[in-house]
């Protein structure tokens, strides 16, 4: 094979531009270089690529080359997974493998259904935060996680990050995603018979994250700014959101209110104290948890929100974010099921399943990581499901348009009743 | 074994962003009245949503504080008022788990004279330290060279009455100067980096720079043995530790200030004095003169470094960089009251020096934002925090910071008298005015407006990394000039006068490019045969990308 520092720069646009796992979709590119390759063992070389953006910024991709002539990326290749997987610590020579579900910012094969390999693919100098929080978990004995079973870690430079990992596979009849959408066809109470218990672990989790004694896991009290942070946050992200919003008709009965909204969050913001910020999952939503054959859920992929900075990916913030990004799920769940597959959830599903999950949660919280009043609980989560409400946005307008009225939807809807 | 939280990159600096900041004055989490690592390290969430990059602190080592800790007694250690060494590292290594990255102030040229080596070098003529401060029987040497705190000294030299000699001081009488001939005080200072670099500080601000050697006969300032032992330190740092920075402080004219980077082979950065009062001169004369001709006058620095900007610092507004008309000038319209002044310069603070003006805080910002360099704030100018001219030496423009609008400004549970400075209390600009809290929440505050303003100078590079070009107007009160890196050029263009003014650019070189304004993303017409015209309101500004036909930005 060649050399990858040979490698020119339209070769290695074509290849990644068009991945599944590039962040970056739609940015002028302006070129491409492999600036490192932490990896060159047998049939692995893992290439750092440096993605120059027009404007002078750029991110950082790995990719695993194959041995071809020409640059292509060969990670799901039995043999190159399997020993991958070895030099992360886990020996499978000769495994078969298939593919794990679709994954957005990263690639994962599963070998001889027992391992999950995870190849991370957009980088970022500092610790992974996945690995940082299954260590964690493991040591906390919380079981609703799958078990660390090795890594492979590069100290830099180019930067000192992550590259892959492997995960024992849980056996599950499926995601949380499809499962709620399968259901809402033939038994429409499955989901709400389930959100109770989907709350109970939720709030587990957080608790095992909050007990670790580490300075990067312990929890901390929230400065005296630190609503007023999260807040001014949210409303630019409201700002530009509504400020990059496509010309469209359908976003007309929106795009005017952008003041609403923000009217909505200075009210928020009078949620009062927050209670304790940890580390918490960071990209909670039903897509993240799966039903396992032993009839539980299992929570899985904790490197965080993808669109957002590593720094910001660990920082510790109120649990309350996640419990936003799983009741927005069950609302996505719902809109989603009409708009594939022509099914009305019954009246009531959304309230039953929203309900059911905060009341789970409530029942085994640690309350020092709550606000001390149930109506500045409800606040705060309002708050937290408005700043996902405005992240959909912008994100479904950029990426697929027909499914923008789902967050569309949930902004009138909370117009409507905070007016 | 240090884990790893930066991208290699040995020209970060150019494309960050600054902040200044005195841990004495930022947050105080022991109740004690002073600020602290603790405290400071509270406070990083913050300085992380502003977008700041790089932490300058002001100097924490243990001193008498007769210079505002610039008066060392001990390089290897903290002042225990501001916690231990550990909770110091803890806050470096907090700092760098959100990306950002911390320098400090270092100060190389004397010690305080309570610094063990001073005490000993005073005993006489036979100890070991005798000549590591530069002694002398007589005031009649080094003569050429000037006085710099003219309000408080009256010669270079001292007279010690232990040691029966004088001793070289350039700033104050009890900061005797370090003697650099003797090789034993270079090894001493590097040691000392070393100490700081391994605890993981990614760089210093070489306080004093250029008088650190003397020589008979010269000024005693940018001698090429100062210039050759700094260039020893460079590489020492480089040999042992990567993406480190090295910022001078030497309060000369730009010509004078670029020997300090060398052939790219002494400091990264030094900071450009003389264009920060030109600023302000260009402000109230409502002309873009005075920065057009410093920046012309500014040669062109290597490669891989970086002039450091600023509108105000701890320090007065220097004057020393200017003739001695347009001093005048300075005092005159910048510190009608005497109080104002302190030795060639203006102690105050940028709000009240613009009179509080928001629009004149944004064009400032505007400019300095767009000038090659890297900004460096002040904190509390964020939130356009005031001054106390009432308070002695620098301490007026070193009050606590304004976190809230409850007691204390929010910086200290203590009892107000046991705080180290008075907050402001003005209804101008005191802390129920001005603070935090408040502004976070206003999405029209100075505050949330920077906020965004830094996000979108880093979200162009070219600001830190192009080149700079005037442009020539048709306006002598609008400030145009052209960035340029690679593919992407940016045409900035601000009006100094308080009224609104219209000014056409010769933009032919662009022709058929359409200006794509940066802050709304809005197109403006394309640039054609014809001289461009643009209208601002007072003290207006645009900032132009200017895309390349067929290239989408």
């Amino acid at each position: 094979m060649r050399d990858p520092a040979a490698l020119t720069s339209d070769e290695l646009i074509a290849l990644v531009e068009n991945a599944r796992w590039f962040a970056a979709k739609g940015r002028a590119l302006e070129s491409a270089e492999v600036v490192g390759v932490p990896v060159r063992e047998g049939l692995v070389t893992l290439a750092i690529v440096e993605v120059r953006f027009a404007a002078g910024t750029h991110e950082h991709y790995l990719v695993a080359l194959g041995e071809d002539d020409e640059p292509v990326d060969a990670f799901d290749r039995p043999e190159v997974a399997a020993q991958l997987a070895a030099l992360a610590g886990v020996p499978a020579a000769g495994a078969r493998i298939r593919s794990f579900g679709v994954e957005q910012s990263n690639s994962c094969v599963v070998l001889d259904e027992l391992h999950v390999l995870k190849l991370y693919r957009r980088l970022e100098a500092g610790p992974n935060p996945e690995l940082e929080i299954l260590r964690v978990l493991a040591e906390a004995r919380f079981g609703n996680a799958p078990r660390l079973e090795g890594a492979l870690e590069t100290p830099g430079p180019p930067l000192g990050t992550a590259l892959a990992s492997v995960t024992a596979l849980v056996p599950s009849v499926g995601g949380g995603w499809e499962l709620a959408l399968d259901s809402l066809g033939d038994d429409p109470s499955w989901l709400p018979d389930r959100v109770w218990r989907l709350g109970e672990i939720t709030a587990e989790l957080h608790a095992a994250l909050a007990s670790y004694p580490d300075p990067a896991f312990s929890p901390e009290e929230p400065s005296a700014e630190a609503l007023g942070l999260l807040t001014a946050a949210i409303d630019e992200e409201i700002a530009t959101t509504f400020s990059m919003l496509p010309e469209d008709d359908a976003l007309g009965a929106i795009a005017h209110r952008v003041e609403d909204i923000r009217d909505v969050v200075q009210e928020l913001s009078a949620a009062g104290p927050s209670g304790l910020s940890i580390r918490a999952h960071g990209d909670y939503h039903l897509g993240q948890v799966l039903w396992t054959n032993a009839a539980d859920w299992v929570v899985i992929d904790f490197e965080g929100e993808p669109a957002r900075s590593l720094p910001e990916r660990r920082r510790k913030r109120s649990p309350l974010r996640d419990l936003a990004g799983m009741t927005r799920s069950f609302a996505y769940a719902a809109d989603a099921s009409v708009l594939l597959n022509g099914v009305e959830p019954p009246p009531g599903w959304l309230d039953a399943c929203r309900g059911g999950f905060v009341d789970g949660y409530l029942s085994a919280a640690d309350e020092r990581l709550l606000p001390p009043s149930r109506s500045g609980f409800d606040r705060l989560l309002g708050l937290f499901e408005l700043e996902t409400l405005v992240y959909e946005l912008r994100y479904e307008t950029r990426t697929r348009p027909e499914w923008a009225s789902i967050p569309l939807v949930g902004l009138l809807r909370l117009l409507e009743t905070s007016a | 074994m240090s884990e790893q939280w930066f991208e290699a990159g040995p020209d970060w600096f150019k494309t960050a962003v600054f902040y200044e900041l005195h841990t004495r004055a930022f947050f105080d989490s022991s109740d004690d009245g002073m600020g602290d690592f603790r405290g400071l390290q509270q406070k990083l969430d913050y300085l992380q949503w502003l977008g700041i990059d790089c932490i300058w602190l002001l100097p924490f080592y243990p001193s008498p504080l007769r210079d505002g800790g610039y008066d060392v007694a001990d390089f290897l250690s903290v002042s225990p008022e501001f916690g231990t060494i550990d909770e110091f590292a803890s806050f470096v290594e907090s700092a760098h788990e959100r990306g950002m990255r911390v320098i400090t102030d270092f100060v190389m040229n004397h010690t305080s004279s309570e610094h063990p080596w001073f005490q000993e070098s005073r005993k006489g003529p036979d100890n070991p330290k005798s000549d590591w401060y530069v002694w002398s029987d007589t005031v009649h040497r080094y003569e050429d060279a000037r006085i710099i705190f003219v309000d408080s000294e009256q010669s270079n030299w001292t007279y010690d009455p232990e040691r029966g000699a004088y001793f070289w001081h350039r700033f104050y009488h009890h900061q005797p100067d370090l003697n650099f001939e003797n090789p034993e005080v270079g090894e001493a200072m590097i040691d000392a980096l070393r100490f700081w670099l391994d605890l993981g500080l990614d760089g210093f601000r070489l306080d004093a720079v250029p008088y650190l050697f003397e020589e008979e006969g010269t000024n005693c300032e940018n001698l090429p043995a100062t210039h050759a032992f700094l260039k020893r330190v460079r590489a020492e740092i480089d040999e042992g530790y990567a993406d480190r920075v090295l910022l001078a402080e030497a309060n000369q004219w730009p010509e004078d200030v670029v020997d300090y980077f060398g052939d790219g082979d002494e400091c990264h950065m030094a900071f450009h004095f003389p264009v920060m009062p030109r600023m302000f001169m260009a402000l109230r004369r409502e002309e873009a003169l005075p920065m057009v001709e410093i920046l012309d006058r500014t040669p062109p620095i290597p490669e891989h470094c970086q002039w450091g900007l600023f509108l105000r610092n701890h320090d007065e507004l220097t004057l020393e960089m200017v003739t001695d008309e347009e001093r005048d000038y300075m005092y005159t319209e910048y510190a009608m009251d005497p109080r104002m002044k302190l030795n060639l310069g203006i102690r105050r603070r940028l709000a009240p020096l613009l009179d509080g003006g928001r629009d004149e805080i944004e064009l400032m910002h505007a400019i300095l934002f767009s000038l090659p360099g890297t900004p460096v704030l002040y904190y509390g100018d964020e939130i356009g925090m005031g001054d106390n001219v009432y308070l002695g030496d620098r301490d007026g423009v070193r009050t606590p910071m304004q976190w809230t609008g409850d007691r204390n400004g929010g910086f200290s549970r203590a009892d107000f008298a046991q705080l180290f400075l008075p907050p402001l209390m003005d209804p101008v600009f005191g802390f129920q005015a001005v603070n935090v809290e408040a502004q976070l929440r206003s999405p029209s505050s100075l505050l949330r407006w920077l906020q965004r303003f830094v996000a979108l100078r880093k979200e162009h590079p070219v600001f830190g990394l192009g080149s700079y070009e005037a442009l020539p107007t048709t306006n002598p009160r609008v400030f145009a000039h052209v960035r340029q890196h690679d593919r992407d050029t940016v045409l900035c263009v601000h009006n100094l006068a308080r009224s609104a003014q219209a000014v056409e650019l010769d933009l032919a070189r662009y022709r058929g490019r359409t200006p794509v304004e940066m802050t709304g993303r809005t197109s403006f017409p394309p640039i054609g045969e014809l001289p461009y015209l643009l209208t601002f309101g007072p003290r207006g500004f645009y900032w132009f990308q200017l895309p390349e036909e067929n290239a989408d930005a």
